[in-house]
């Protein structure tokens, strides 16, 4: 029986069988892990990205246009934007924008870290951090329900102001929020 | 010499039964490779929301308008327009198994409520059922939690507030 086997040489054709199986095997599961990676979640990622840049645009929009309450209500928020750029003092923006922002602790599901409001000069006149208990957790930010998140990203809008001379000042908000996942939403 | 004996045949049909299960394999993987690259399923809940909440924010809705100009103020929102009424009869959806949605409005200075609308509120009763138990599948519903801030005006006065927007969308 034992001479029978080590005649047979069906036994080499198997083992040949078998390297080109797992060869095989490798590539398709390679294939699985690539076509797995990158089909769906690009484009889902990307119509989020853009919703949120629109969400960043409304909400800088409506500010900018919104009444100065509790300091000139005929007057809109833009109109004390550029007076105090033109004094240099931006304590009554940085109370506006406290006023205004106050109650956005989350965007969507998620905890907002910090909010920014500055003029192109990066003089930075409002900000806002740890609006929701957030502390240093295993591999990222976690909150006080002890959920996970890995990665801090900004939505951001912009808007030109008149400024005197030819110069035009750019106003910029950015929305810092901090998503569970690895990555940030993306258009591109 | 032709070997005429039956148990040959057995042995060669014992080998290539191996051969046939690899290749029974390798045509699953082959469909299953081909699945991948037809995209004949599209989710398409995120992007429904996205427009409750767009046509929300900027639509006359709930927002003040202008009634000389008919200009839209998108980001002041008109009590005298936030009710279930209103926004029902600007936003009718003539098919019921849409996207649904409440809509919070928080006074900024004082934390509270000022009040608490709904989009299809018979909808929206049934799908936050299934929202909330996280059934997945076509049975069930998503949220979609959104919030921003505006400016809210109520009885000639104007208050900064902030809109808390929940759509839910069914998974089918």
């Amino acid at each position: 029986m034992k001479n029978r086997l080590i005649k047979n040489k069906r036994g080499e054709d198997m083992l040949v069988d078998f390297w080109a199986i797992l060869v095989f095997a490798l590539i398709v599961l390679l294939f699985f892990i690539l076509f797995a990676a990158n089909k769906k979640e690009p484009k889902i990622q990307e119509i989020h990205a853009q919703f949120s840049q629109n969400d960043a645009n409304f909400m800088l929009q409506s500010f900018l246009k919104s009444p100065a309450i509790g300091i000139d209500s005929t007057k809109t928020v833009f109109q004390i934007i550029i007076e105090d750029y033109n004094t240099g003092d931006y304590s009554r923006s940085d109370t506006l924008a406290k006023n205004y922002f106050s109650q956005l602790k989350k965007y969507g599901t998620y905890p907002v870290g910090a909010i920014y409001l500055q003029i192109d000069d990066d003089s930075l006149f409002f900000t806002t951090i740890g609006k929701i208990e957030l502390h240093e957790g295993r591999g990222g930010i976690t909150d006080e329900t002890g959920k996970n998140y890995y990665s801090k990203c900004s939505q951001v809008s912009e808007a030109i102001i008149p400024s005197p001379g030819d110069k035009k000042a750019v106003i910029r908000l950015d929305i810092n929020v901090y998503y569970d996942s690895g990555t940030c939403p993306t258009t591109e | 010499m032709k070997d005429i004996r039956k148990k040959g045949q057995v042995q060669y049909f014992m080998e290539n039964a191996f051969r046939i299960g690899f290749l029974i394999v390798a045509l699953v993987v082959f469909f299953m490779l081909i699945n991948f690259f037809i995209l004949n399923k599209i989710d398409t809940k995120e992007i429904q929301a996205e427009i409750v909440v767009s046509r929300i924010l900027y639509s006359d809705a709930i927002m003040y308008e202008d009634e000389n100009t008919l200009r839209v103020y998108s980001g002041i929102v008109d009590m005298k327009k936030f009710n279930d009424e209103t926004i029902n009869a600007k936003i009718n959806y003539p098919i019921k198994r849409h996207a649904t949605a409440s809509i919070e409005l928080i006074d900024n200075v004082e934390g509270k409520i000022v009040e608490t609308i709904y989009l299809n509120k018979a909808q929206y009763d049934n799908l936050n059922i299934l929202a909330s138990g996280d059934l997945e599948g076509k049975g069930g519903a998503t949220k979609y939690p959104k919030t921003y801030p505006v400016t809210y005006y109520d009885k000639g006065n104007y208050k900064y507030g902030t809109l808390k927007i929940i759509v839910i969308v069914p998974n089918s």
